[in-house]
Parts: C-alpha cells; sequence; structure tokens
C-alpha cells in the first residue's frame, strides 16, 4: 500500500514502464493500463457516503494531505482506486485495474452520488486538446435518441460508431475531412494523442469525453500528469466561463439590476420542441433533467426545471431552432456540459452554444 | 408567433429587457446600439397604483420616471409600449406634444410614432419591422399580482429541487422565499406576507388535489415526499401539468382567489 505521493508516483511509472517493455517484447501488456478519471466535484471527500449502490469503500489517508487510498469492495470483489483531491473541484481517480470494473464503479459513483459528476467534453473540447499532439486516432459515437426512424429524411443518419487508431496522424485528419465533407456526425468521444519528444513517446494517451484518460503507452510518468492537469484547467476555465453567466437579480436604487447571461444553443437543423423537451425532462440518464412545461404555444416552450444530478433549479426556452437555458444564482454549470455534449451525441452532432460573447466551444 | 394572448405587464418588462441581450432568438436591437441595463423598475407606480391599466395613466406619467418623479421634464431617448397601448395612447401624447421616438412591440418590432431617433445606429435598427419568433427572455419571472399558473411552475420545481437534495421539510414561507429567489431579501416585509399567503393557500390547493400522494403538512410544515426513481419523477411532472390545467377561475376562486385580487 503506498503511503505517499512519491509512491504513488514510482508505482505508475513502474506499471508503464513494465508495460512498455511488455509490449516491445511480447506484444501485450503485463498489468493493466494506467488510467485516470477526472471527476467533477461540488463536495468535500468527507461528504462522500461510505456505501452507495453496490459498493462501499475505505478511504486511507496518506501522507500527503490531498492524496487518498481508495479501497472500493463489491461483494468479494477489491479493487484500488487513488484518490487526488489537489484541484478541489476536480478530482482525480487513478488506477492499475480492469478497466470494466473501474468503469461500473465510476458510472455508480457518478450516478448515484449528488454533487459528484463525471466531465462531459464537447467534441470540440477534444479536438482542442489535439493541437498540441500527434493525433493517432478517434472514435465517434452518435446515435439519434429523440427522433424515430420514420421521422428522419433520406440524408439523416441514425446511428454510427466508429474507431480508428493510426500511426500518424494524416489518415486522422483525412477520415475527419472527409465525414465534415459529406456531412456525417464527427462527434468525437475519444481522441488518441501521442506526445514525442526527440523521437521519445512520453506518452500515448486516450482521452475520453467523460474525463478517463488512459495511458496506452509511456515512459514517463509526469508527462501523463501533467496532460491530465492540463485538460483539467481548460475544462476549469470554460467552467468558469459558464457559471459566471448565472443569472440573478441583485438591489439596486430604486429596482433591481439584472446579473448574468442565458445560454443560447442553436440547432443545426430544426426540431419538434414536444420530442425534444419529452427527452431532456424525463429524469433519466444521460440528460437527467426534470421539469414542468408552461407558457406552451405552437414553437415555443418554457420549462421550468431541476437537475436531478445536483438538486439546482434551471430554466430553459424551447424553440425549433433554438434554446435558452438560464442558470441561476450557485447553480452548478456541469449541467450546460452535460446538456450540451449529450445533445451532440443523441440528437444534433451539429448544435452550437454560445453566449453573450460567442460560441462557449 | 403571436404574443397577443398572454402578453401582460411583465412580458412588456421582459421584452424591453431582452432587446439589450445579444441573442439569434430574440431581436437585439438594444445590444447593437451599446445599450446595457442598468436598472430595472418592475413597480411602476402612477398615482398610488402599481402597474396601472393603461386607460388610467395620464400622459403626465408617459414623460416622468415612475419611481422618484423628478420635478423637471425628462427627455427620453425611446418609449416601448404593446400594440394596443400604444395605438391607445398616440393620440395623446400627440396632442400633449410629446415626439419622443415610440416603438410598438409585439409580433413585429418597430418604431411606429414620435419623432425620428437622435442616435443613428438606433434610426437604422428600428426602422424597418423585424419579427419576433419567440417569447422574451424570463428575466424577471413572476411579481406580485401574477396569477398563480405564472407562479405554480416555479413552486413545483423549488419541490422537486427539494426533493433531490433531501431538505424535504419546509415551511411555506422558506418556499416562497426559495420560489422567487435572491430577490426575496429585498422585498418589504408586507409584500414578503402577502407572496407567503399567496403560496400557503397554493400548496393547500395543491395538497388537497394532484400533488395529495407527495404533499403533506401539520399546520405550516411541510414534507414534499417524492420517489427517486425516474418513472415516480415523470409521474410528479406530469401530475404539477395537470394540476396547472385545472387551474381555472373557478378553482382560483375556491381557494383563494379573493384574496389574491387584495394583494393587487
Amino acid at each position: 500500500m503506498i503511503s505517499s505521493r512519491a509512491e504513488f508516483h514510482r508505482l505508475m511509472e513502474k506499471t508503464i514502464n513494465t508495460n512498455l517493455r511488455s509490449m516491445e517484447e511480447r506484444g501485450e501488456f503485463a498489468d493493466y493500463a494506467v488510467k485516470t478519471n477526472i471527476i467533477e466535484s461540488n463536495c468535500s471527500v468527507k461528504d462522500i457516503p461510505k456505501s452507495f449502490g453496490d459498493y462501499s469503500f475505505e478511504l486511507k489517508p496518506t501522507q500527503d494531505k490531498f492524496l487518498y487510498v481508495m479501497i472500493i469492495k463489491k461483494g468479494t470483489d477489491k479493487i484500488i482506486l487513488y484518490l487526488d483531491t489537489y484541484f478541489k473541484r476536480f478530482w482525480k481517480l487513478y488506477n492499475i485495474e480492469k478497466s470494466l470494473t473501474v468503469n461500473n464503479f465510476i458510472s455508480q459513483f457518478t450516478n448515484n452520488l449528488l454533487k459528484v459528476d463525471s466531465l462531459w467534453m464537447p467534441h470540440q473540447m477534444l479536438n482542442d486538446l489535439e493541437k498540441d499532439y500527434i493525433n493517432v486516432g478517434f472514435s465517434i459515437k452518435f446515435k439519434q435518441e429523440i427522433l424515430e426512424d420514420e421521422e428522419l429524411s433520406e440524408n439523416d443518419i441514425s446511428q454510427l460508431t466508429m474507431r480508428l487508431w493510426s500511426k500518424g496522424s494524416k489518415p486522422t485528419k483525412g477520415l475527419i475531412n472527409l465525414l465534415e465533407k459529406n456531412n456525417y456526425p464527427t462527434t468525437k468521444t475519444s481522441t488518441r494523442l501521442l506526445n514525442k519528444k526527440d523521437d521519445e513517446i512520453k506518452f500515448l494517451d486516450e482521452v475520453f469525453f467523460d474525463g478517463k484518460v488512459t495511458v496506452s503507452k509511456g515512459t514517463d510518468i509526469e508527462e501523463h500528469i501533467h496532460f491530465v492537469d492540463d485538460i483539467i484547467d481548460d475544462y476549469s476555465e470554460k467552467m468558469t466561463q459558464i457559471e459566471d453567466n448565472r443569472m440573478y437579480l441583485e438591489s439596486s436604487v430604486g429596482g433591481f439590476k439584472s446579473n448574468g447571461y442565458p445560454f443560447e444553443i442553436k440547432f443545426s437543423k430544426s426540431q419538434s420542441i414536444e420530442k425534444v423537451s419529452d427527452k431532456l425532462i424525463n429524469s433519466t440518464s444521460p440528460f437527467r433533467l426534470w421539469g414542468v412545461i408552461h407558457d406552451k404555444y405552437d414553437d415555443f416552450l418554457r420549462i421550468a426545471g431541476v437537475d436531478t444530478h445536483t438538486g439546482d433549479k434551471f430554466n430553459m426556452d424551447l424553440m425549433p431552432d433554438h434554446a435558452r437555458v438560464y442558470l441561476p444564482k450557485e447553480a452548478c454549470g456541469n449541467v450546460i456540459f452535460r446538456l450540451y455534449t449529450n445533445i451532440q451525441h443523441s440528437l444534433d452532432p451539429g448544435v452550437m452554444i454560445s453566449d453573450e460573447h460567442g460560441s462557449i466551444f | 408567433m403571436s404574443t397577443e394572448a398572454s402578453f401582460d405587464h411583465l412580458d412588456v418588462i421582459n421584452s424591453v429587457l431582452s432587446l439589450a441581450f445579444n441573442l439569434e432568438s430574440y431581436p437585439n436591437h438594444l445590444y447593437k446600439a451599446g445599450y446595457h441595463i442598468s436598472r430595472i423598475e418592475p413597480q411602476f407606480n402612477v398615482n398610488g397604483t402599481l402597474n396601472p391599466e393603461y386607460q388610467k395613466i395620464s400622459t403626465r406619467n408617459l414623460v416622468e420616471k415612475g419611481i422618484d418623479i423628478p420635478k423637471e421634464e425628462m427627455e427620453f431617448d425611446v418609449g416601448i409600449f404593446g400594440k394596443e397601448n400604444i395605438e391607445s395612447l398616440k393620440d395623446r401624447l400627440a396632442e400633449k406634444g410629446i415626439k419622443y421616438p415610440q416603438v410598438v412591440i409585439d409580433e413585429f418590432i418597430q418604431k411606429r410614432y414620435g419623432d425620428d431617433f437622435k442616435d443613428p445606429v438606433l434610426r437604422e435598427l428600428f426602422s424597418e419591422p423585424v419579427k419576433i419568433n419567440s417569447k422574451p427572455l424570463l428575466i424577471i419571472k413572476f411579481v406580485e399580482d401574477s396569477p398563480f399558473k405564472k407562479i405554480a411552475p416555479f413552486i413545483f420545481n423549488t419541490l422537486m429541487a427539494r426533493s433531490v437534495s433531501r431538505r424535504t421539510t419546509f415551511t411555506s414561507r422558506e418556499l416562497t422565499e426559495e420560489s422567487l429567489g435572491e430577490i426575496w431579501d429585498h422585498l418589504d416585509k408586507d409584500l414578503q406576507k402577502s407572496l407567503n399567503g399567496k403560496i400557503r393557500k397554493f400548496l393547500k390547493h395543491c395538497k388537497s388535489h394532484e400533488l395529495k400522494d407527495y404533499l403533506s403538512n401539520r399546520e405550516d410544515a411541510w414534507t414534499i415526499e417524492i420517489n427517486e426513481h425516474w418513472k415516480s419523477r415523470k409521474k410528479f411532472s406530469d401530475d404539477c401539468n395537470h394540476l396547472m390545467r385545472n387551474l381555472s377561475q373557478k378553482i382560483l376562486f375556491d381557494f383563494g382567489f379573493e384574496e389574491e385580487n387584495e394583494l393587487e
């Protein structure tokens, strides 16, 4: 069991080096890959219940006050995760466990607990990460979840799933260009990035839209950690921008002053407001929104809603070509990431979202 | 989209405010011309009556600020009116020699009467009718004289927010405060009291009608219980929608329409 951050880094570095050698010698990993899940948190470690869903866990402190060892138990199975809470709002959960087992845990961890969520990176954010690295692959996943088959036109796509791995970035760029040219969805759900310095591979990481980062290859764990911190910085910057737009009235001489700005969503094609609202506010995953409809007309409806993931309220106006979302003071901005990213994945890959200053992503 | 059916005082305020936001889904004339909102006066006080019908407005009120009426005459850059109001007031304004640019906001927005704008940007922006395709922004949600139908959605989502965050017991005053948001602390005590009374009556109505399976109370200590399963939450929203549809005038009378009028 590790007891300090230095020991923890040594453990991860040893794993990636062993895996690299094993891949070169035997063509397979010796151990499970090092993975990091970024978790969006609005609570302290003490607020996490010791059991939830099918899981129970123990949290063991280390010499580093921000680093904990999480021993997760489900029946007789046990896995170990390493929780780094250095960034108060964005925790890092490292592990060297079987991917499926960790995915199942993370899913329950982020779904069952109020105030804890995964990241929801729209494809533009994944694209932005590619600028500093060699892009050697991606996954695309689009599934029309709102409109029925009979409501789609001849040119509409109901589902597209694609995964490309390449040695260099040329095939990756070529395929994206081809998809864009032919109006196919390019909603990336992951991107594979190669970090090479002086011909040496520092890491080959795959970043998923939900904040999971897997080390496929690597020699330097600090580079991976630094990369994860960069993702957190980008997400955090967008979060600040979003939360600065929270709307509220405050008292001013002789009346009130209005603060904040609504988010305006622009669909790439006209939508049925009834069908969209039915899907958005039925309280189910992935949107996880609840609402009542009021002020309804032929081509306009207004929703007084609640983010069932946090208990925060929101308001929304829905029109065939646009939607407006109003976040109240103190509401968690992750609902905007979740809403926008899932509209991309399940309704409209070409959807845009803006605030006063233009496009957010 | 026609907004005539429900275009009330609050809609006019929200419409004018919306013009100062940079939106594609609503005209942004004032934003484009470089204006921003510095103060909102939701209560337009004319001779002691708040937000009166336009017939009660004297011409003097249209050249003076609603709240802190100054002695000297004020010069307005623009007056923005709902369609019916402008048609009723334009002749009276003209007779009194009041010439500020008068803009109508309805299915279209356009300068209709009065002098030209001094600001060439505003002159250009308001010269042609621009179609309004949606309702204005929701900036002020409701005021004390809003009908229950306008208030109800914000009570319902406050109940759900409490259920989700497991703050299931509350007083009617706490619920009123949360439904109103941050402006609650800035309302005078009498207004807080009357709003609280209105919401308490509404809660009683909800409890004895469509929300009877979710709400319970002992005096003014209320409890909301909604199962966490998505189907239960969906059923709650269906029941809320059902309740709103049934908020007919008769029912309003049954549970406090008279008190509602007293607030005006």
